[in-house]
């Protein structure tokens, strides 16, 4: 594979498979990543587009050039009708609009299964990849849809949730459990994306695709109970219809708190088996059967990872320690590298890197380097007492690349729309929370300077 | 007749597009740095930080200039005015050019456009009190600021300002207001009969030289929020627009890349030519031509004056009169915004004015009103005596209703304050370097107390206060308003030119820039030049 790709949702299950993948090919890789996949695995020479779907003057320009669009990213789980609307749908639209206008050749849409389902209602999710695809394959680009079934994979979520159920001591089994069910491996899905790219399949073909085998969903359920937990299951059979219409007259105001959403048990009415097409053929051979995939996974340990020799910290090592406790103090996070790329130039460049020449100055510096609580007790005492010193500069320098770095800016341009009283409200807590910390940082500041000031007068 | 203007800021560019238009030839010498095109024309402020490569070095510079650091204990100060990197060449210096600051620090752009490049959009013509030194009243002036705007669109509307600011011809529709001044002029509208009769300040809509809609090759403004970085549509009025137009005619001749030295002179006292330098240093070359225009900036074309008199004569005399706005930020917050969302896509600038009328001749205060939209805010959030987490917090809370209301006040004339050359520093060709001296009025203490305790009282009665404690009186220099050194004056008298800018010293020289303006009101006067310099260039051609 050549050419460059433009990837979104490569920090999701399905991304992460396919970059490692990828990353072995001599293809170039750009990722639109949202600024909450901080901690998306990334190659150096992978370039990072931290942007946002819906709103393509965050990465239109960087679309110049591609070859191929691979759109993986998409809401799921609980999230609400409108999300669904708003990211599957109309971030499908800006995306597919934006690489028309930057003249990308190919676009792989990865829909999902549920797109086929008969019995949609409640579930918005499914309309919502409906939809996107209909926008695919309209949108008169070579493209091409690949629907896979569950996807299972040790990362996955559905494979987390179907373990936690399926190992209940008595585990609940809506609609008798009939229907189909086909998972598949990620590493197939990955298979099927490369094969799709290797062939030039961009012929608006819909592929679905699943695992080697179909079973009934009771089957599939026993099967993962016993990888699990040894034994047969024992089901609870429950009614789909009642209970989906109860799930769908609370979940607007209970959606958080609820176990799983009427949509969500759209899996128990409809069958996930795929149809055979000529991409399944091809990968099949390959393919683990259901009962050797839920065995490799239900036995899959994490690795200890191997212990790395102690080494002394060097300066860079500090300053980078220090940006990421600073970071997560002003702003709650953590930092991308390139913010601790520049934060490193920039001490440099300023020359305020160095160790500074004030005992109190470095002792604060120190002090705050230890972790959040320890940064905001001395940020405290120095908004007031030391403004000009070494901590309150590197803090403040830190504070001028996140608020222009693409992963933390949004940070600093947010004011909540949240009416005057609630915004009153959050000062106040903000006050008393700041004023609690202050007392605290003076009670151990102000002795900390007398007792140097006493110890070495002239060390200023 | 062939013209040579130097300098191409608004008076140069306004002179030279007059005189293209009447026939002329012209040639302008120039030093135009120029700066990079904006970037992602489509993108908009917040949207740009995502899509640049390298977003920090944008915004922060490569040399992180644009970080705004607490200043270290016993550090000097840092500069008044710190702009963003896309703006650094506005302000690079060429190594031939020194300067002695007493009083007075000023900013000096040899840019293609000049300091306008960087200004903030304000076109405020003169009244007749306003003009009440010049040898001529609004009426004289009133065709110029229709003519001006009908080239670089200025938008305004005839509300309660307009006792202190005329209505001029081809005023269009402004820019539609950002959310917290809407709010600001609403709360003014509805309580407006109690606020003038309580209060001589009126309040209105800004005078902006920004489009609303399009005009010719600019787009209107579409509210991305860049305007302090450059303005990617060109909505944002500047001088290198009219340079990009004149530089269509083939009868425009640019030299860019010199750096003008002095004027050599013929013995009647005429100029005989333009002597410049490579900018990046060699010969001087010559450069004849029947007409020579000074439009390079009250200072530099003091400097090249003075120079003209050291290279003639070995005289280093004073050009009195030297002048500046003297400007006070004042931040304020309106409460109606408590609780509402900031949006980032709005216009940046100034969209609301103030003005406190005279009370003695030449003594209208102007205020501008700036809300805080998009904009580095870490020099803002570390002035808050908090630590930095609970400042950003109680930033975003505020931000929405926080201002700042920026007053100027007039200046006059003055013997005490001047431009001279310094003979104890001397540039690389043995030339001593330019001097400024300045220093405000006794009284100006207490101008300033009376003008400020009137705009605390009418911000309280609006329902936006100001800030107590946070007004700050800036130093001399800020206004970036330089005038005065050469001034018109009736009688013929040296360093000085007639009402239509032509040199009582030297009969082929016209001096079209702010050195010719004998009183400076408190109003923005770019519009101003730009006017004079189309008069100056109608009487001429």
């Amino acid at each position: 594979m050549t050419g460059t790709i433009f990837i979104t949702g490569g920090a999701g299950l399905v991304g992460t498979a396919l970059l490692n993948r990828l990353r072995q090919s001599d293809a170039r890789l750009k990722l639109l990543l949202r600024t909450s996949a901080l901690k998306a695995p990334r190659a150096a020479r992978d370039q990072v587009i931290w942007g946002n779907l819906g709103d393509p003057s965050t990465y239109g320009a960087r679309l110049k050039g591609v070859e191929t669009v691979i759109h993986l990213a998409a809401t799921t789980g609980k999230a609400a009708p409108q999300e669904f609307r708003r990211i599957n749908v109309d971030g499908t639209a800006e995306l597919l609009r934006a690489s028309k206008r930057a003249g990308v050749k190919n676009f792989l849409f990865v829909g999902s299964i549920a797109a086929g389902y008969t019995d949609t209602r409640y579930y918005a999710y499914a309309e919502s990849k409906r939809q996107a695809e209909k926008l695919v394959v309209e949108s008169g680009l070579r493209c091409v849809i690949l629907r896979p079934t569950l996807i299972l994979g040790r990362e996955s979520s559905i494979w987390k949730t179907l373990t936690k159920i399926a190992t209940l001591p008595v585990v609940p089994l809506f609609g008798g459990g009939k229907v189909l069910v086909q998972p598949v491996d990620v590493a197939d899905v990955v298979r099927a994306i490369t094969t799709i790219l290797e062939q030039d399949w961009f012929a608006g073909e819909t592929f679905e695709l699943g695992g080697k085998d179909a079973m009934p969903m009771r089957a599939f359920l026993d099967l993962v109970h016993r990888s699990c937990a040894g034994g047969p299951a024992r089901f609870l059979p429950m009614p789909l219809k009642p209970v989906q219409h109860l799930l769908a007259l609370v979940e607007p105001v209970a959606r958080k708190f609820l176990p799983a959403t009427a949509g969500q048990l759209c899996l128990f009415a409809n069958s996930s088996a795929s149809g055979r097409n000529r991409l399944w053929e091809a990968l099949e051979p390959d393919m683990p059967t259901t009962a050797d995939l839920v065995a490799r996974l239900s036995k899959v340990r994490v690795p200890a990872r191997p212990q790395e020799a102690p080494r002394q910290p060097t300066p860079d090592d500090v300053l980078t320690r220090e940006a990421r406790i600073f970071a997560n103090y002003i702003c709650g996070r953590g930092i991308t590298s390139d913010i601790s790329d520049h934060y490193l130039k920039a001490a440099r460049t300023l020359a305020i890197d160095h160790q500074p020449a004030d005992r109190f100055d470095r002792m604060t510096l120190a002090f705050a380097r230890r972790g959040v609580g320890f940064a905001w007790l001395a940020d405290s005492y120095a908004a007031i007492f030391n403004r000009g010193g070494m901590l309150r500069r590197r803090m403040v320098l830190l504070m001028s690349i996140l608020e222009n770095a693409p992963s933390s800016h949004g940070l600093f341009e947010q004011s909540p729309s949240r009416g005057p009283v609630a915004a009153v409200l959050k000062l106040g807590l903000s006050g008393i929370a700041e004023t609690g910390v202050l007392v605290m940082a003076t009670a151990i500041f102000v002795p900390v300077r007398i007792l140097l000031a006493l110890s070495s007068p002239f060390n200023r | 007749m062939k013209v040579t203007i130097i300098g191409s800021g608004p008076s140069g560019m306004h002179f030279a597009r007059t005189a293209l238009e009447r026939g002329q030839a012209v040639t302008l010498i120039d030093l135009g740095n120029r700066g990079p095109q904006p970037p992602l024309k489509g993108s908009a402020y917040a949207a740009l930080k995502s899509a640049l490569p390298d977003p920090v070095s944008y915004f922060l510079g490569d040399d992180y200039n644009g970080a705004e650091l607490p200043a270290a204990p016993g550090a000097p100060p840092s500069a008044y005015y710190r702009m963003p990197p896309s703006k650094a060449h506005v302000f690079a210096r060429p190594p031939q050019f020194a300067l002695t600051e007493d009083g007075l620090y000023p900013l000096i752009s040899f840019a293609a456009g000049g300091l306008a490049e960087c200004w903030t959009a304000g076109a405020y013509p003169f009244d007749d009190t306003d003009l009440a030194d010049y040898p001529f009243g609004h009426t004289e002036l009133a065709p110029y600021y229709a003519e001006v705007a009908r080239r670089i669109g200025v938008a305004g509307r005839a509300d309660d300002l307009s006792g202190f600011l005329p209505v001029h011809g081809h005023m269009s529709e402004p820019i539609a207001l950002n959310d917290a001044s809407a709010s600001l002029l609403t709360k003014y509208e509805r309580k407006r009969h109690r606020l003038n009769a309580r209060h001589e300040i009126r309040l209105g809509r800004s005078r902006q030289a920004a489009l609303s809609l399009a005009l010719g090759s600019r787009d209107g403004c579409t509210r991305c929020g860049r305007c302090l970085w450059g303005c990617p549509n060109g909505a944002l009025y500047t001088p290198a627009q009219t340079l990009a137009d004149c530089l269509a005619d083939p009868r425009f001749t640019y030299v860019p890349g010199r750096y003008v030295s002095h004027f050599d002179l013929a013995p009647d006292g005429q100029i005989a030519a333009v002597v410049s330098h490579p900018a990046a240093g060699g010969a001087a070359e010559r450069h004849g031509a029947d007409a020579f225009v000074l439009a390079s900036g009250a200072l530099n074309s003091s400097a090249i004056h003075l120079r003209t008199i050291w290279h003639a004569r070995r005289e280093t005399p004073r050009l009195g009169g030297l002048m500046d706005n003297r400007q006070v930020l004042a931040p304020f917050y309106n409460p109606a915004m408590l609780g509402r969302a900031h949006n980032p896509a709005s216009y940046q600038y100034h969209q609301l004015a103030v003005g406190l009328p005279a009370k003695g001749r030449g003594h209208y205060v102007h205020g501008q009103i700036t809300m805080l939209t998009n904009g580095s805010v870490h020099p803002v959030i570390q002035q808050l005596p908090l630590g930095l987490r609970t400042s950003r917090q109680v930033f975003a809370a505020l931000r929405s209703g926080l201002g700042v209301l920026n007053v100027n006040f007039h200046d006059t004339r003055r013997a005490e304050n001047y431009v001279a050359l310094d003979p104890d520093r001397t540039d690389a060709t043995g030339t001593p370097v330019l001097k400024l001296r300045y220093r405000p009025t006794e009284d100006e203490p207490e101008r300033i107390a009376g003008a400020m305790t009137a705009m605390r009282r009418f911000f309280f009665d609006l329902g936006a206060p100001l800030v107590p404690g946070m007004a700050r009186i800036r130093p001399m220099g800020t206004g970036v308003h330089y005038a005065g050194t050469l001034p018109m004056s009736a009688v013929a008298q040296e360093h000085s030119v007639n009402a239509s800018g032509q040199s009582h010293d030297h009969p082929n020289l016209w001096v079209v820039d702010g050195a010719a303006l004998p009183f400076l009101p408190a109003k923005n006067l770019t519009f101003t030049l730009m006017a004079l310099a189309t008069r100056a260039a109608s009487k001429m051609f």
